[in-house]
């Protein structure tokens, strides 16, 4: 019923940029999370104590762009856009809050502070989840944004610039968790 | 000092700042309510606000059931039963009030037709009738004064018998706010400071009523101070987000502060010349409040002296000696009275305010017959009234 008794005057306008950007960063995201379990010994510690199998779901309510993250033996990897049934789900509460972290205006634990973020699930897991999703993003973003939302930024040593170059050229295009058996 | 016994309550979520309309359908979906009732006016709507709170349903379970965008500025009893069978007809399990006192006021009484499942207000006159916990509602006022989104009053005027039915319960709270910087942006300069002067008025009259606790107090005195800092900018500038956002704040601040602590004589006589000529509430309000102050000098000046700090800053607070702060913060009111009043014409006499010299006698009986009256610190009779509003007639 939902669906069909509605207001027909009052309808919410498309926001096709802000959903295709929120998408885009998700999209971004995972495949680097993927890369990075593989490449920076920080996440792949941390996705080794999660459990084995696990989905991993990143949502904005109630019917928004999605990213789902499968940990299954030993490895991470990206598992696509449409909704599942997660273990954990982080989810933002509207597309405009996940624009605003997504856009890079605003950090992500600024974004928890002010509730626009929120999760079903295990909170100890989620707060590695954020470490590793933190690690993965000062790859992502240049400096000058890094700096912005990010708590830590390490120096870019040209070990860390080679793990940026193969993020960005092998494992956001094709994904890396594919390779982790010859990487490791 | 701490009353021997005071009551306390405002159980109201507030959901405040940058983009928070957009949280509305997630506040109803947690209150298990998935097609609201958005209750509205021609003003909202022409702001485009009406637009900002439809987009806020992009992509979400909750969808707009229904819309009411034709509330008057002093709704009814024939209002509020046509918007309870638009909540009928289509099938709505939730109510937002999206607008100034009149909208929320209206969406409060609605929520009271619907859950009682009656089909007409009236037969629920009287008091104490509501016994069980009405429908989820929300309030998102677009006017930073009348506090209505933390009040736990609405009311609704009988045309028919020419009064206003005031229903006062704890059911009518609504369970969130919503204080979005965007939804005050465009009220225009002369409701901005009406309605500011409004809350000021809450915040004053809470602190010095009978009903004052150390609650209510930490309220009006947050209130005041944002209100000092805040107003004239809203005014002046009213593309300032942050200081609409400050206002949005101090009026809620307010609102708790005398929903909780009543007001006093100032009301009464606004509510006297808003019944008897058509006084917008906040312009009454603005006119009456030093007067009010000045006449409960007697009774309340210390409370008045502590309020100088916030009402004009520290320099102005230590710098002047003890004995003379109460009638300094008299002064200080009027100031900002002055200073609003240059800035955006806003009427600080009666006189401006277009009553006629004949019609005071009318407007101080109503006055003295005004619930408020009862919660003041200094009792008021019909002499009184009348002399102060003649004192506020044309006092420039
Ligand atoms: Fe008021």
């Amino acid at each position: 019923m939902n669906d069909e008794m509605v207001s027909h005057r009052w309808k919410p306008r498309k926001k096709r940029g802000k959903t295709f950007m929120v998408q885009a960063g998700l999209f971004l995201l995972g495949r680097a999370l993927e890369a990075a379990a593989v490449l920076d010994p920080d996440v792949r510690r941390e996705v080794e104590g999660w459990k084995d199998p696990m989905t991993i779901m990143l949502h904005v309510h109630s019917e928004g762009p999605t990213m789902v993250l499968k940990k299954q033996d030993g490895v991470l990897r990206y598992a696509g856009s449409s909704p599942v049934d997660a273990d954990l789900t982080i989810f933002f509460k509207n597309l405009e809050s996940a624009f605003l972290v997504f856009s890079a205006q605003m950090s992500s634990p600024q974004g928890s502070a002010e509730h626009r973020v929120s999760l079903k699930g295990d909170a100890g897991q989620a707060m590695s989840l954020i470490r590793c999703m933190e690690t993965t993003q000062a790859y992502l973003f240049p400096k000058f944004i890094a700096k912005n939302v990010l708590k830590k930024v390490p120096p870019m040593t040209l070990k860390r610039a080679g793990v940026r170059a193969a993020i960005l050229g092998v494992g956001v295009p094709i994904g890396l968790g594919r390779f982790a058996g010859l990487v490791r | 000092m701490i009353p021997s016994y005071y009551e306390y309550y405002n159980p109201v979520k507030v959901v405040a700042g940058n983009k928070a309309v957009d949280n509305l359908p997630y506040e109803l979906e947690q209150l298990g309510a998935k097609r609201p009732l958005v209750v509205t006016d021609r003003g909202v709507v022409g702001a485009g606000l009406m637009q900002i709170v439809a987009d806020a349903f992009l992509g979400q379970e909750a969808v707009l059931a229904a819309v009411y965008e034709d509330t008057p500025p002093d709704s009814s009893v024939e209002v509020v039963n046509e918007v309870a069978r638009l909540y009928k007809k289509n099938k709505c399990d939730s109510i937002v009030g999206l607008g100034g006192g009149s909208a929320i006021d209206t969406a409060k009484a609605v929520n009271i037709v619907v859950t009682e499942e009656v089909d007409d207000l009236i037969t629920l006159m009287g008091a104490e009738v509501l016994k069980k916990e009405l429908k989820p509602f929300i309030a998102i006022p677009t006017t930073a004064g009348t506090g209505s989104e933390v009040t736990l009053v609405a009311v609704v005027a009988d045309t028919k018998r020419g009064i206003k039915m005031p229903f006062t319960s704890y059911y009518l709270l609504p369970k969130v706010a919503i204080l979005d910087p965007r939804m005050t942006l465009t009220m225009p300069p002369k409701i901005t400071a009406a309605t500011g002067m409004d809350a000021m008025t809450h915040a004053v009259e809470a602190y010095t009523c009978i009903q004052k606790n150390p609650l209510s107090d930490a309220h009006a005195t947050a209130a005041i101070a944002l209100i000092r800092d805040n107003i004239l900018t809203a005014v002046k500038k009213g593309s300032d987000k942050a200081a609409r956002f400050a206002m949005a704040n101090a009026s809620l601040l307010a609102g708790a502060a005398f929903s909780n602590a009543m007001v006093g004589v100032v009301h009464a006589l606004a509510h006297g010349v808003g019944g008897v000529c058509h006084v917008p509430h906040g312009v009454g309000n603005t006119i009456f409040l030093p007067f009010g102050m000045e006449f409960n000098l007697d009774t309340v000046g210390d409370l008045y002296g502590e309020l100088l700090l916030p009402l004009a800053g520290e320099d102005v607070y230590f710098n002047t000696p003890k004995k003379n702060r109460p009638a300094r913060a008299v002064e200080a009111v009027r100031d900002l009275n002055r200073q609003l009043n240059k800035a955006c014409g806003l009427p600080i006499t009666l006189k401006q305010a277009g009553v006629p010299l004949d019609k005071l006698e009318d407007a101080a009986n109503a006055a003295v017959n005004d619930g408020a009256v009862t919660y003041n610190p200094r009792g008021v009779d019909y002499e009184d009234a009348l002399t102060i509003m003649k004192a506020a007639y044309d006092w420039l």
